[in-house]
């Protein structure tokens, strides 16, 4: 597994946007920048990361994600191993089908809010590297 | 893998210590040395999910936020120490006196206000994230990373819109009525407020299962 963002801890350097997969709470997660973050609860699935201080999205958790990586996108990219990445625009929209637009029809709210994180994950080419495994 | 000595005993009888097997040992946390803001402890007090009055232990889910660290994401960290261990980060010069009163607004897990069960959402193989409770605190402060010439972590306000939760899911089987309820805090963010009850979450009424107290 890729691990070309793990630095010394003991050193400080300017953090670089990387996404990453917490295994613990099932989390993939993306941040423009190491700030205080209010995460802001779209739905049971997308969270969006807002700077403390002006509240402009930085980021967002994509919640659950090894179920619906193992379920949506590994299937469809069988070739992926433990060293490949998928982009996290791909999954974003992905999540925007399968959970239907009819649902998004009558909530422009929750769907502005999926634009805004699949258009953090296009401008900053977001890749996820650390993969779910599936034991 | 050693075989016999000429003699017919086995190497670990001979009492030559280079021929007996080694012991192993589990060491966590690999050989690098980590420093003292990253040497989280590993569990955390809280009150009992299911009787408020009793307090329980749960681990702490370290490989993540180590994992943040690493990656160069230092607030996750610096939120786990001054608002659920209740104390500055172990950083040099925390005390410093753009920091002062460098204890004052932080809280303690053991502090929360209130607690609800179920995130209504699949956690993990937890189809509905019905194994998982969530405690609510508000402090009024809390400690930032940001690298400055005397410290890394500086004390800031919280704004008054905002809460703090910290996540635990519980080890299966669980008892609500026993005293040995165990479980891992797995996650913890600031949140938007209740606009009605800034001591609650926004949306707590739908974004969990169920209030516990």
């Amino acid at each position: 597994m890729p691990t070309d963002y793990e630095n010394n801890i003991d050193t400080i350097e300017p953090y670089t946007p990387v996404a990453l997969y917490y295994d613990a709470s099932d989390t993939v997660e993306y941040l423009r920048r190491d700030v205080p973050c209010v995460y802001r609860r779209v739905d049971g699935v997308l969270t969006l990361a807002l700077d403390m201080d002006t509240r402009e999205p930085v980021g967002f958790r994509v919640k659950g994600f090894k179920n619906f990586y193992l379920r949506r996108i590994k299937p469809v990219h069988q070739k992926l191993n433990d060293d490949s990445f998928v982009h996290l625009v791909y999954v974003i929209e992905r999540l925007v089908e399968e959970l239907c637009s009819p649902i998004f029809e009558n909530e422009e709210q929750r769907l502005q809010a999926y634009r805004v994180a699949a258009e953090i994950a296009r401008k900053d080419k977001v890749e996820l590297h650390d993969l779910p495994r599936a034991a | 893998m050693l075989g016999r000595l000429k003699s017919g005993r086995a190497p670990e009888e001979a009492g030559d210590l280079s021929l007996r097997k080694p012991v192993l040992r589990v060491v966590s946390g690999g050989s690098q040395q980590l420093p003292e803001w990253a040497d989280f402890r590993p569990v955390v007090y809280a009150r009992h999910p299911f009787d408020a009055t009793k307090q329980v232990q749960f681990r702490v889910a370290l490989q993540d936020v180590l994992k943040a660290a690493r990656a160069q994401l230092r607030n996750p960290a610096f939120q786990l120490w001054s608002v659920v261990y209740g104390r500055p980060p172990p950083v040099n010069n925390v005390e410093w006196s753009g920091n002062q009163p460098y204890r004052e607004g932080l809280t303690r897990l053991e502090e929360a206000h209130a607690c609800f069960k179920g995130v209504n959402r699949p956690f993990a193989e937890d189809d509905y994230g019905d194994t998982v409770v969530a405690y609510v605190v508000k402090p009024t402060a809390f400690y930032k990373f940001e690298p400055h010439m005397v410290t890394m972590a500086h004390r800031r306000a919280v704004p008054d819109d905002v809460v703090f939760i910290a996540y635990v899911k519980l080890d299966q089987p669980c008892d609500p009525g026993s005293g040995q309820v165990r479980g891992c805090l797995t996650h913890w963010a600031f949140v938007e407020a209740d606009p009605e009850n800034k001591l609650l979450p926004a949306d707590f009424e739908t974004r969990f299962g169920e209030r516990l107290w």
